[in-house]
């Protein structure tokens, strides 16, 4: 079984923080996160870093060197870009490290800053994710969700309403979470009448752009892990990707990478998605987390539409699973890069009992799904109270 | 003058986001002539209403995945025909369009592929 433990977490609040530069938001996550475990930066052995559009949006690269400035170190420091996956895939990186290092402490970011340029300078970044000749026919991340979102409809005789129950639950978790963009809750009626971006999904049916970090420590150090309050073994960490583009898939009513890293996920460590009682997945647009609980084994292909509407998976249905408990990508915001490790580290909170007016009842195993670009990368980890 | 500025800003957004770098179209734009007057079946589609800055200019525009008769898929706008009109099993015609004119009087004009309806509707 795995030693590798995550034993703390810190998140700054999401959304529109325009006091805060990208890596004012990262030291505040790290001093945090630090504070809260009571370990000095000295005792952190490597750091792996989350971040997709520094690069494009503020010329601002090289980030290793900043980080080691930021918290007065040698140690390496390794920066990951999978698009919105970025945060997991460094999540995922450092837990290869601690397999390769013995007795090791790692710190893992994820921040992003989106909100320093308008919208559509926006829009261009995210669509460096993907292929060229998506960007050249003017395809936006909306519209190739958009586009999956119809495909799914049609094929399975849903309608926009049913969509619509996704972000009413997210809105509704939300609620309880103080770190969260959005905390209000809305209804079937203003997601329906809200605007277009991207036909059939409008804006209510859409993650926000926001800024935002979050950090987790990860230890396969007995010492360490005695002297921390919170530790939650990590299970199992998996990567899986696909073509960039959507027209070369097999399929369009699925994100096959993530079947593929979540059937990993479940094999390394031994758990079935039945299990699993608390999720965080990727729902940066309503149709996502639809695809996301089919492909992820929790219901089957085509059901999802239906038992999104029954309300099972909200934190007070009584189930035996909730999911986005954060309020998702949808109502706790999207700053890409920092969305896998916050997935991560809402987790934490819910197998150690620390997420308050939205503690998840008897959660045992979690499971976050990561998802970069429209499925051309997805990062499944898995984590358990054993 | 605010214009003006206005102006450069764009232009040196566009040459830091490198969207609309000439040798980068020019590679892309051999490619596409192959495609012309090829015949395809509309798959999926979606009218884009918030745009990237580069396509300010065109929303709303819908953009559809085809599936081509000769096989494979491709994307492309549709054009000549209301977004209303469009429904998932229509026939559709390749052709070769401006799809992007740039911001400045002199910029450089991308052509792209873009589909018609083969039936008028």
């Amino acid at each position: 079984m795995s030693n590798k433990y995550v034993i703390g977490y810190s998140t700054t609040k999401f959304g529109e923080l325009w006091d805060y530069s990208l890596y004012d938001l990262v030291q505040t996550v790290t001093g945090s996160v630090l504070e809260k475990t009571k370990l000095e930066a000295a005792q952190v052995d490597a750091v792996f870093y989350g971040n997709m559009m520094a690069g494009i949006i503020e010329n601002n690269l090289h980030s290793g060197a900043k980080l080691a400035e930021l918290l007065g170190t040698h140690v390496p420091v390794y920066r990951t870009e999978s698009a919105c996956a970025s945060g997991g895939m460094a999540f995922h990186l450092a837990t290869m490290y601690l397999d390769a290092h013995p007795d090791s402490t790692v710190l893992v970011i994820g921040a992003e800053k989106m909100t320093d340029v308008s919208p559509p300078d926006v829009t261009s970044a995210l669509q460096a994710a993907a292929s060229g000749e998506e960007q050249l026919a003017g395809l936006t991340f909306p519209g190739l969700y958009a586009m999956l979102a119809r495909m799914y409809m049609e094929t399975y005789n849903y309608t926009e309403e049913h969509l619509a129950h996704v972000p009413v639950k997210n809105h509704f978790h939300a609620v309880r979470n103080p770190y969260a963009q959005f905390r209000r809750e809305i209804t079937i009626n203003q997601v329906l009448k809200s605007p277009y971006i991207a036909t059939p999904l409008k804006v209510l049916d859409s993650s926000p752009i926001s800024d935002g970090a979050a950090a987790v420590l990860l230890t396969n150090s007995p010492n360490i892990r005695k002297r921390v309050a919170y530790s939650v073994r990590v299970l199992a960490s998996e990567v899986a990707t696909d073509t960039i583009s959507i027209k070369h898939r097999r399929r369009m009513d699925t994100l096959q990478a993530s079947v593929v890293a979540s059937n990993k996920a479940y094999a390394a460590c031994g758990i079935t998605a039945k299990e699993i009682s608390v999720a965080e997945v990727h729902d940066c647009f309503s149709i996502a987390e639809l695809l996301a609980m089919e492909d992820l084994g929790f219901w089957a292909k085509g059901e999802a539409g239906s038992r999104i509407v029954t309300g099972e998976t909200r934190l007070d249905a009584g189930g035996s699973l909730v999911v986005n408990a954060s309020g998702g990508l949808k109502a706790s915001g999207h700053p890409v890069g920092a969305t896998g490790i916050k997935q991560i580290g809402e987790l934490f909170l819910q197998l150690t009992g620390q997420a308050d007016s939205r503690q998840v009842a008897k959660a045992r195993y979690g499971l976050a799904q990561n998802v970069g670009g429209s499925g051309g990368t997805a990062v499944v980890t898995i984590l358990g109270q054993v | 003058m605010s214009e003006v500025r206005e102006e450069l800003l764009w232009l040196l957004f566009l040459v830091r986001f490198n969207m609309n770098n000439p040798i980068r179209n020019w590679r892309r734009q051999k490619k596409i002539h192959q495609f012309r007057n090829r015949i395809g079946t509309v798959e999926t589609w979606t009218e884009i209403i918030a745009p990237p800055a580069q396509f300010a200019g065109e929303a709303p525009y819908v953009v559809a995945l085809v599936r081509m008769d000769d096989g494979g898929f491709q994307y492309g706008m549709i054009t000549d025909i209301n977004s209303e009109d469009i429904v998932k099993g229509m026939k559709v015609r390749a052709t070769v369009r401006v799809v992007s004119t740039g911001a400045a009087a002199e910029d450089i004009i991308t052509y792209g592929l873009k589909f018609v309806p083969v039936d008028p509707v």
